[in-house]
């Protein structure tokens, strides 16, 4: 087995490897730490650079000194083999050629079989052994073994000549440096010169040199005929035929050891005849380069971690500054102007921490300066800003902007709030604001007229007019009236903006509408004067009188009560129609409207008709106050109170003629809160004996009665209580009559006997009349409503009758704070 | 000089306007009674501005202003009406009359209105 020691040599793989192993993991392992520190980055590229100096030079060094003993050796080798052979002289090289050509003829086959059995390195006999021991003990043969033992032993340490060298070593401490010394001839079968035939070699007999009883692999015998496969020198081999003297370009290492192989070319008569061959025992050479190997691989390791010490230290000398200046970067990147790096380096570094100190102290006061300048500048832009929210929190319109897509900015004045208080306006559409506010044919005119004002090829002028908020009502009533206006804001030829003031002119719009209020008052005032002038004054008086008498009724209005009312109303209307009494006329009118229009009750319905009522009765009593003017404008001045006049109105519109006793009354008695509630009491006890207890003057003289009737009217006043009487000699009361009504109404049975008690009580009950409806009596309402107010008033009204007499009595408490 | 064409049913309205429109170095190139006529005078004369009645016989002036600005939508439409009622002036802008007056009118309105045309 051969193998050869080309790692020692100049094809050294494991240095390529290791160099290229050195920079590729340098550069990989940088490029893995890329985001670890700068210094382990730099420490790593230190250490990949020095480490791959150091084994590029120790490797040099190595090959050049392997290069150095190989030259040397072969050198060596190469005189060793010139010089012998010269010890080859004719005879021998007769010799040769005779050995050969016997060998040839003795020859067993030599096939390719026989060839390719053959390894390299090995080698198969081509004699019998009686062929073969008798060549080999042929004298030319001994001598040419001889000869080559010659040569070998000459390159011992100490050189002592003898006739016959044997084949065991002369001296086993001083073994020759050539180890092997043989002639071999080439083969016809092999032209390739793989293999090879063997002439003649130093050591061709078996021999057991180190005495150990048995023959060692590297004792076996190359006998004569033996051909070997020389596979891995043929090149070489073919060199020596050609006449060179050659040598194997590495050391080839077997099971025998370590060789140097050489080759010479023997000539005879000018030509290659045979070849010389010798090895070296290259062992010590290859020991040394072995240590050589691992010194170097040492050195290898040490310069690493040498290298990996020292770039520590230096990267961290070179990283140290940027580390200072990063920290205080940061600081200043934190705000933090005071920060500095501290270094005291009178290099590059230095000058880069001193620049960048400086750079960090001017950086600082810029910022200070920026800083002021920008405070300042917030400030006065607070002031403004301040100074715009005071105006927009003081104006009294409401102003603001308007985006061109309807929707209101964030800074208005205050006063807009109080126009839209329950909604949130900034960012709203103004449209939808208006939206429940205003009436829909006024909000679409307002979109378009917005539309228009954002559009730039309208001018100002034509859009001039039609403004449709110029003056309007919110929510549809009266209370709240806004004129709005908008003013462009543009921005180049577009217009970015509209300002919007919305003025609440409410008190103005409603003063305004007084005024036209108070203007339609008093031509309806003139008109009423005119009519209540033109009308004949006791058609008047009843008219009054009626309307105030159905007034109460009036006013209760509920799904019972409706149809009644709208007769009532009808009829009071007719009356002030044929009257002429237009104010009135249409007062009824429109509280009649308000009832008809729809069958079911509304609470708007019942308000409105509240409020046309009122009107009504308004106008009554300013109708009143007007008669009274009139009537003091036109008649003496009358002595008489006014509850009396009224009772006297009551009998002179009927054309009654009565005595009216009153000087036990006196209305400036009654307590004021009382003085309606017996005036109107009196009226209506008045009217009652006007309709009730009239008789003609005949029947009165029949029943021995004055001619005209008596009314007598008493007021005392009590510490408690006040009294008032009312009697007169009428008819009284007609108890048959009441009766009959009773039963109609079906307040009684028919068996029920009537007697004055119970029809003193009938006659105050609701509904209840015995006669004929006409102006002054007959819907039952009058002692009703009588006994009503008393009784709320927390009165007492009775009445006695009887055949000839009624009379009336009121008692109402007086509180004791009183008087 | 800007060409006019005035539409309007009352001869003496179109008088009026054409004796005020001469006041203002505006050139009267067409007069018509309808809106029927004033499309058949549009398509001879094409005027830059037309004066126009809402209320005429035959075709109303509003009909006839679209049609006027589908044909050519750069003609300026003054619709000068009696109808006194902003939200009627709106909607006629809306639908691209480029200013209306009322009647009666000043010749000041007039004048500004011509004035941003010239």
């Amino acid at each position: 087995m051969i193998e050869t020691l080309a790692f020692l040599g100049p094809e050294n793989h494991v240095f390529w490897g290791i160099f290229l192993g050195v920079i590729l993991g340098g550069w990989l392992i940088t490029a893995y730490l890329a985001r670890r520190s700068f210094g382990l980055k730099l420490g790593l590229a230190f250490t990949t650079v020095s480490l791959a100096l150091t084994s590029f030079s120790v490797f040099f060094y190595q090959k050049v000194t392997y290069d150095s003993l190989y030259a040397a050796t072969t050198a060596r080798i190469k005189d060793i083999g010139r010089t012998g052979l010269f010890l080859f002289d004719d005879e021998a090289r007769r010799t040769i050629l005779r050995i050969d050509r016997e060998t040839e003829e003795r020859s067993l086959k030599r096939d390719s079989t026989f060839l390719q059995a053959i390894a390299p390195g090995n080698s198969g006999d081509s004699l019998k052994p009686a062929d073969l021991s008798e060549l080999q003990n042929d004298p030319g043969f001994l001598h040419l073994v001889q000869t080559l033992r010659k040569i070998k032993n000459a390159t011992r340490e100490h050189v002592v000549l003898e006739e016959n060298i044997p084949q065991a070593p002369l001296d086993p401490d001083d073994v020759p440096v050539i180890r092997y010394a043989n002639i071999f001839v080439p083969i016809s079968e092999s032209p390739d010169i793989r293999y090879v035939k063997w002439i003649a070699d130093s050591d061709f007999e078996e021999l057991d040199g180190n005495k150990n009883g048995k023959i060692d692999e590297d004792e076996q015998s190359s006998p004569l005929g033996m051909i070997y496969n020389y596979a891995d020198a043929s090149e070489e081999i073919k060199g020596a035929l050609r006449g060179e003297v050659t040598a194997t370009r590495n050391y080839i290492s077997d099971t025998y050891g370590v060789w140097l192989s050489a080759f010479f070319p023997i000539y005879y008569q000018g030509r290659v005849i045979a070849v010389h061959s010798m090895d070296l025992d290259a062992r010590k050479d290859v020991n040394l380069m072995r240590k050589l190997w691992f010194e170097s691989l040492g050195i290898l390791g040490l310069a690493f971690l040498i290298s990996v010490f020292i770039s520590l230290l230096l990267s961290k000398y070179l990283t140290r500054p940027i580390k200072l200046l990063s920290i205080a970067a940061n600081q200043i990147r934190a705000r933090d102007f005071s920060a500095r790096a501290n270094l005291n380096r009178k290099d590059e570094f230095g000058n880069l921490t001193a620049a960048f100190n400086e750079m960090a102290m001017a950086v600082g006061q810029y910022a200070q300066t920026l800083e002021r300048s920008v405070e300042e500048r917030t400030l006065e832009l607070r002031q403004a800003k301040q100074e715009t929210d005071r105006i927009l929190a003081t104006v009294s319109d409401g102003l603001f902007l308007l985006n061109p897509d309807g929707t209101i900015r964030g800074n208005y004045s205050r006063a807009l709030e109080t126009i839209f208080p329950t909604e949130p306006i900034p960012g709203r559409n103004l449209l939808n604001l208006l939206a429940s506010r205003i009436p829909d044919d006024r909000l679409k005119s307002t979109e378009t007229y917005l539309k228009l004002l954002f559009d730039p090829s309208r001018p100002d002028i034509v859009l001039k007019g039609l403004n449709p908020l110029q003056k309007i009502a919110f929510n549809g009533s009266d209370e709240i009236w806004i004129s709005a206006a908008f003013h462009r804001i543009k921005n180049g030829d577009q217009v970015s903006e509209l300002l919007g003031v919305f003025s609440n002119i409410t008190e103005s719009a409603q003063l305004e509408q007084k005024l036209g209020n108070e203007r339609r008052k008093s031509e309806v005032q003139t008109t009423l004067v005119l009519d209540l002038l033109r009308t004949p004054r006791l058609l008047l008086s009843t008219f009054l009188d009626d309307l105030n008498e159905y007034s109460d009724a009036l006013e209760r209005l509920n799904s019972d009560t409706r149809p009644g009312l709208l007769r009532l109303l009808h009829t009071l209307k007719g009356n002030a129609a044929s009257l002429k009494l237009e104010a009135f006329a249409q007062a009824l009118h429109h509280a009649e409207e308000t009832i008809t229009v729809k069958p079911e009750l509304t609470d708007v319905m019942r308000q409105e008709y509240a409020q046309a009522i009122m009107l009504l009765r308004e106008l009554s009593a300013e109708s009143l106050s007007l008669v009274e003017h009139i009537r003091e404008a036109s008649a003496p001045a009358s002595t008489e109170d006014f509850t009396v006049q009224a009772i006297r109105g009551v009998f002179s519109r009927r054309g009654v003629a009565v005595d009216l006793d009153v000087k036990d009354f006196h209305s400036n008695q009654i307590p004021s809160e009382y003085q309606r509630l017996v005036r109107d009491a009196l009226v209506q006890f008045a009217r009652n004996s006007s309709v009730h207890g009239f008789e003609e003057v005949s029947q009165r003289r029949s029943n021995g009665k004055k001619d005209t009737m008596q009314i007598r009217i008493t007021g005392e006043l009590h510490p408690q209580k006040i009294v008032v009487t009312y009697s007169d000699d009428g008819r009284g009361l007609d108890l048959k009559k009441i009766q009959s009504q009773a039963i109609k109404l079906g307040l009684m049975d028919t068996e029920q006997a009537m007697d004055q008690k119970t029809a003193c009580e009938l006659i105050f009950s609701a509904g209840f009349s015995t006669m004929e409806l006409s102006i002054d009596a007959g819907r039952g309402i009058g002692l009703n409503s009588v006994r009503q107010s008393v009784l709320d008033a927390n009165g007492i009204v009775t009445v006695e009758a009887t055949q000839g007499h009624t009379a009336f009595k009121i008692e109402l408490p007086v509180t004791s704070d009183r008087n | 000089m800007k060409r006019v064409m005035l539409v309007d049913d009352s001869d003496l309205m179109r008088t009026i306007q054409q004796t005020h429109l001469r006041t203002l170095k505006l050139e009267v190139i067409a007069e018509a009674r309808n809106g029927v006529e004033a499309l058949d005078l549009f398509g001879i004369h094409r005027p830059d501005i037309v004066t126009m009645d809402i209320t005429m016989p035959h075709m109303d002036g509003l009909t006839c202003m679209k049609q006027i600005l589908a044909i050519q939508p750069t003609t300026r439409i003054i619709i000068i009406t009696a109808i006194n009622d902003p939200a009627v002036a709106l909607e006629a802008m809306d639908i691209g009359a480029y200013a209306v007056i009322q009647k009666p009118f000043s010749i000041a309105r007039l004048q500004e209105i011509f004035e941003t045309l010239v």
